[in-house]
């Protein structure tokens, strides 16, 4: 029994960190069918932005609050300046965002070094009977199910949420019904960067914060978003579970090495099958 | 895409200047010091590598972020032999192994790929999701229990002590080495050039610019978009040996997003549709990036380390401001100081559309096989597009009319298997052909012109009917015997001649040329005679009656005056499913087909 809630916490944490490192990335690319290749580093941008805070004797959940801002505003900026002017232009909207991804990775050795940096563990642990079950695993694993929640009402209930989901599905009509697709778009992308920068900032205390943190991000995250397919939050979260199960029986059976190569195969075997992911034919397309 | 044709047709002086520059590129390098002649090596084989990448982005049209995977595959695979056998023997092996390893890595992640229908974005992500996992993978194989033969792995370390090249007593090193990267290189770019100009590689650039109408010709695109990618491994795998045999140490930063993505600046700086300017772009950027390092300015050196930045820069101003590249750009810009661009406008071509049947020779393919539909249904969704149709299609002409929205186009995409039906069968002569793919019923002699002008837009029209010709018996000289004779009686043979840039006529006629080059049993033509004039019309009406005297020739068609002149029996199409079978006159009788015509509600 103990061991049997022990592994179902580590098995819901892993399943978590993957939708929540996935949710920004599947946001842009559901509603905007862009690939931000810089994602990594937007996560890294609300770690580094908490560590700044921190340093600075702000509290943790106002940081939080803090770096998501940060990546906002920087998502604003970034959809202006690059995304804008090559709309329809998927490869090189690609090769754009991944010269960024490099210019922020050089920004964050100039300004913080290679060295790698925390704010230390938050919250204790529970004991149940002879495991320790941190008690921010939980509180991470809840805060993925709130933001899942969040952006599922925005999407659902909200008339940006409606105007979002009808450009993507038909970009021109939505025009000629009179929404502005550039403002849609920048407001997507803007949403999406903060959800990145979220992840970011709350996987702060977990994690060792070093400027090439992004580039471990990337695959699981792209993975994750390419096998959930066109529906952003439902298929990111069910491909979320099916490559976190994946992952972390391997891992449990054999080592976490082989873990890593499991959610490969699985993506691939998916992927080899439905190649437009596991909710093209879902109705949801949410 | 028009870089696309440049090398499609090769041409001679290209050739000379490249043998040219490598003959200029081994004389000077005989004045480079050693560790110049080191860097230079390593630009040339990154070169190869952007070799491989530009044939893959810029001629396949498949943007891969896993050349470096192929290429690190190669490399290890390379070490891992040469540790285990020594000597020339050794080194034959280890090329064979590493080169073999990439092939057959780039040939399962593409049959995964193209077999599963993942294309464009999706292939990008994938790639790279497995350039980057392999790279963890290999990470992680440290420690004595991760070796094969006598030699380890090495894991983050990576493996060293690699043995370079040998051919008898010498081991390949200095400028022995440079030359032989150099020839290598040239090698495989010609190589490339040769293969492009070959109908392999015609069809492999066919398919890169419109996948539909090279499965519509019978060309199995998922098959040469495997070969291609295949290819492009191979390539990256022979940068692969020459590069541990050069290093003599690779460490799983060869997986690394840092190095997928310089590769992709490489080829985007040159230009993606030159072969060339892989090379130039591999040189130029990795002379930068060295110089840059080794810039010092009082004593300190500031922009050692910060490559990167350089990289992210040159690639944002390239993709905003010269998508193109250096070489294309420079191409078309000698084009216009020589000012010996072709005519921009082609002259209006005159043909006889009457004498279009007289072009193709009787068939000689036997009897004419029936095709049927069975109750065949298309439903998207809740729209029923095509509902419980059963016809059968015999010699002769038939007309497939009805108001816009009746099904017509999506019961051609049914019969051509370019949508698979909801229920019901669709037999070809004895087979049921319901499952199988478009290419193959291509094959089988079903040809289809498609409702807007489906052609291959940056080749030439030449080029257009050579893939169509060579389709139907799969004869390079003869292919290009009849694509000379038919783009002549089209007044089209030039190579700037470009089909897509042909007014919406002459593409349509192209089009039914094409089709009817690949010497179909069953011709399907929507709208055929949109966009014509109406002395084109009336001659192709002749021309299809005479086409359908010993093929079967389905026409769709709005213009009712044109059908009419086709004199062949009609069947009117009604939300889905017949609504009447009969001559033209049957139909002008009956006042419900007026009314469906003028949107009046039918009992």
């Amino acid at each position: 029994m103990d061991s049997f809630l022990n592994g179902t916490v580590i098995l819901l944490g892993t399943v978590a960190t993957l939708v929540l490192v996935a949710a920004g990335l599947a946001v842009i690319f559901g509603f905007m069918r862009i690939i931000n290749f810089a994602h990594g580093e937007f996560v890294a941008l609300g770690a580094f932005a908490v560590l700044v805070c921190d340093r600075n004797g702000i509290p943790f959940p106002l940081a939080v609050v803090i770096a998501t801002l940060v990546g906002a505003i920087f998502g604003l900026i970034v959809e202006r300046v690059l995304i804008r002017p090559l709309y329809g232009r998927l490869v090189d909207t690609l090769l754009v965002t991944f010269a960024l991804s490099l210019l922020l990775q050089q920004g964050f050795l100039i300004g913080f070094g290679t060295s790698p940096a925390g704010i230390g563990s938050m919250g204790g642990s529970w004991k149940v009977g002879q495991y320790s079950i941190p008690q921010y695993q939980l509180f991470l694993i809840v805060m993925t199910g709130v933001l899942v929640g969040v952006l599922w009402w925005v999407f659902t209930r909200t008339m940006y949420g409606a105007r979002a989901r009808a450009a993507s599905s038909a970009s021109s009509v939505a025009s000629t019904l009179g929404m502005d697709p550039v403002r849609i778009n920048a407001a997507t992308f803007t949403l999406g960067s903060a959800c990145a920068a979220l992840a970011g900032a709350l996987l702060t205390p977990v994690i060792a914060v070093q400027p090439f943190m992004g580039v471990s991000y990337l695959p699981l995250a792209f993975l994750t978003v390419v096998t959930g397919g066109s529906a952003p939050l439902t298929g990111t979260t069910a491909a979320g579970s099916l490559l976190g199960v994946s992952q972390y029986t391997a891992s449990v059976l054999t080592n976490p090495f082989l873990g890593t190569v499991a959610v490969l195969v699985v993506a691939v075997v998916v992927l080899r099958f439905l190649p437009r992911g596991m909710s093209a034919k879902w109705r949801s397309k949410v | 895409m028009s870089g696309v044709r440049s090398c499609f047709l090769g041409t001679r002086g290209n050739l000379l200047l490249v043998a040219f520059t490598t003959v200029v590129v081994l004389l000077v390098a005989q004045a480079f010091d050693y560790s110049l002649l080191d860097r230079a090596t390593s630009w040339v084989i990154y070169g190869l590598l952007a070799l491989s990448m530009s044939f893959v982005w810029g001629k396949l049209g498949i943007f891969s972020f896993g050349q470096t995977a192929f290429f690190a595959v190669s490399a290890y695979g390379y070490g891992i032999t040469v540790g285990n056998i020594g000597g020339t023997a050794g080194s034959l092996v280890g090329i064979v192994v590493g080169i073999g390893a990439a092939t057959l890595v780039a040939t399962l992640l593409g049959y995964c790929m193209f077999y599963g229908g993942i294309t464009d974005l999706f292939v990008a992500i994938v790639t790279m999701a497995m350039t980057l996992i392999l790279g963890i993978m290999v990470t992680s194989m440290s420690g004595p229990q991760w070796k094969v033969g006598d030699v380890p792995i090495g894991g983050y370390n990576g493996m060293a002590g690699i043995r370079p090249l040998e051919f008898g007593t010498e081991m390949l090193s200095g400028y022995t080495l440079f030359v032989v990267v150099v020839l290598v290189a040239l090698a495989a770019y010609v190589a490339i050039r040769v293969l492009l100009s070959r109908p392999l590689g015609r069809i492999v650039l066919a398919t890169a610019d419109n996948e539909t109408r090279a499965e519509l010709l019978g060309f199995d695109v998922r098959a040469y978009r495997l070969i291609g990618f295949a290819i492009g491994g191979a390539v990256a795998g022979v940068a692969g040996v020459l590069f541990a045999s050069w290093q003599q140490i690779v460490t799983p930063d060869l997986f690394a997003l840092s190095l997928a993505g310089s590769v992709a600046i490489w080829v985007l700086v040159g230009g993606r549709t030159s072969l060339g300017g892989a090379f130039v772009g591999a040189v130029l950027i990795n002379a930068i990036n060295s110089y840059s390092d080794r810039l010092t300015i009082g004593g300190s050196a500031p922009l050692a380390g910060h490559g990167p930045i350089a990289l992210g820069v040159i690639l944002i101003v390239f993709v905003l401001v010269l998508p193109n590249g250096l070489v294309p750009g420079a191409g078309s810009l000698v084009k216009r100081l020589l000012n010996r661009a072709g005519p921009d406008v082609s002259d209006q071509p005159s043909y006889d559309l009457k004498a279009l049947p007289g072009l193709f020779p009787r068939r000689t393919e036997g009897p004419v096989p029936q095709l049927r539909a069975a109750a065949v249904s298309k439903h998207f969704g809740g729209v029923r597009a095509v509902e419980h149709v059963d016809l059968s299609l015999d010699r002769g002409v038939r007309s497939l009319i009805g108001p816009n929205g009746a099904g017509k186009s999506t019961f051609f995409a049914v019969l051509t298997g370019r949508l698979a039906p909801t229920s019901g069968r669709v037999h070809l002569g004895e087979r049921d052909v319901t499952r199988m793919r478009p290419y193959k019923r291509a094959r089988l002699g079903v040809g289809l012109k498609m409702q807007a002008p489906c052609v291959f837009p940056t080749l030439s029209v030449q080029e257009n009917i050579w893939l169509a010709a060579y389709s139907a018996d799969r004869n390079a000289a003869r292919a290009t015997a009849r694509s000379r004779e038919l783009s002549g009686w089209l007044g089209l043979t030039l190579p700037a001649d470009l089909a897509g840039a042909q007014s919406h006529g002459t593409q349509q006629v192209l089009e039914v040329m094409m089709v009817l080059a690949a010497r179909p049993g069953v011709v399907l033509l929507d709208e055929p005679a949109a966009g014509m004039t109406s002395n084109e019309t009336a001659a192709l009406a002749d021309a299809i009656r005479d086409l359908g005297r010993e093929r079967t020739v389905v026409v769709v068609e709005h213009d009712m005056e044109f059908v009419e002149s086709l004199e062949s029996d009609v069947t009117l199409l009604v939300e889905g499913s017949v609504f009447l079978e009969g001559s033209m006159e049957d139909l002008r009788a009956d006042q419900r087909v007026l009314d469906i015509y003028l949107g009046r509600a039918v009992s």
